[in-house]
């Protein structure tokens, strides 16, 4: 197989979870587009380090939760570079037509909301991921996930009610 | 999992990404790698004529190879960190890659602060080496001397600068990913 192949491969498998992840993370489409392109370029880079040793999934999502993280630290240096702006502040509003359901809208800018670590790991739960997996992921034991999921649902359940 | 999560996940997993192409992003990849490739191959061509004109056309005496060498460490000290601080994406789950991120931008910070010191206090020394002794009049040899010592202080300036923009620039990107780690 070439690295072509195994590229898309991998692409093929992998684009949903992780544009979902993506777009949890950023809250808004044109972020989520930059993001997403983002993982896949070091996912090219990185390409010939993967020998199958650990599964794919986790691979994958270790790369995208770390560019994730990246993605922010750049907004930060980007904005107090440039203006006064909160890092925090989303470039653009959420287009709520692109959503399928506005409940899905919801769901989605209510966890954009959340904190950084906390919305990568809730996409991780809502994406079907195990607890194991996800400590292997994020790097937390598998007891901090259970508890932290805790921690989130309640925020999460708050966010949702407050937002209508 | 209990219900909330349940009705959560179906909603989640409902949103398909976007059509994006693959294809067009796979070409530019290819062509990114192939221009990188260019670029350490000039990099080395300039190394290795740098390096072969030194060495033909350089009258070498002790002197000039102790302005040279002196130099050179001063220059490797600035070029090797800025090579080696590297941010590794694979292999790491987010706490490692929050804490090693942490580290690599402290690294980052002691570049203007300790290895571009080090490259200042050489380059003058080596011009200071392989000028010492060069002039017949003793007052042109002062005010060579003397005029290192202005360009000791521009390069001093353009440090402070430099620690200034980097501190403004990586301090708090440093506390934000130490919030995260602590979070």
């Amino acid at each position: 197989m070439t690295k072509k192949d195994n590229f898309k491969h991998i692409y093929e498998q992998s684009k949903d979870k992780i544009y979902r992840l993506c777009l949890g993370f950023t809250g808004n489409t044109m972020d989520c587009d930059d993001l997403f392109q983002e993982v896949y370029i070091k996912v090219w880079n990185n390409l010939e380090s993967f020998r199958n040793e650990s599964n794919v999934n986790t691979w994958i999502y270790r790369i995208a939760t770390n560019v994730a993280i990246a993605f922010v630290t750049n907004r930060t240096k980007h904005t107090k570079k440039n203006s006064d702006l909160d890092p925090n502040t989303k470039l653009s509003y959420p287009d709520k037509r692109f959503y399928s359901d506005e409940k899905i809208a919801k769901l989605y800018q209510a966890i954009s909301t959340l904190k950084e670590k906390d919305r990568l790991l809730i996409g991780l739960v809502l994406d079907e991921n195990s607890y194991a997996e996800i400590s292997k992921i994020m790097g937390i034991t598998i007891s901090n996930v259970g508890v932290r999921i805790n921690r989130i649902k309640k925020r999460l359940t708050n966010k949702m009610k407050s937002n209508g | 999992m209990d219900e909330q999560i349940t009705e959560w996940g179906q909603l989640w997993r409902q949103q398909a990404s976007n059509d994006f192409d693959i294809d067009h992003l796979i070409n530019k990849l290819k062509k990114m790698n192939r221009y990188a490739l260019i670029q350490k191959i000039f990099f080395f061509i300039v190394v290795i004529f740098a390096l072969y004109s030194m060495f033909t056309h350089l009258t070498l005496n002790v002197q000039q190879i102790l302005a040279i060498s002196v130099f050179a460490i001063g220059s490797l000290a600035v070029i090797i960190p800025l090579f080696r601080i590297k941010i590794n994406f694979k292999n790491k789950n987010t706490q490692t890659f929050i804490e090693s991120n942490i580290d690599c931008l402290k690294r980052k910070l002691k570049i203007p602060k300790v290895h571009f010191l080090i490259f200042i206090i050489c380059s003058v020394l080596a011009i200071n080496i392989g000028g010492f002794n060069q002039f017949e009049s003793n007052l042109f040899q002062i005010v060579f001397h003397i005029s290192t010592l202005i360009i000791l202080a521009i390069l001093w300036y353009a440090r402070k600068v430099g620690i200034k923009n980097y501190e403004s620039e990586i301090l708090p990107v440093i506390e934000k990913l130490e919030r995260m780690k602590d979070e």
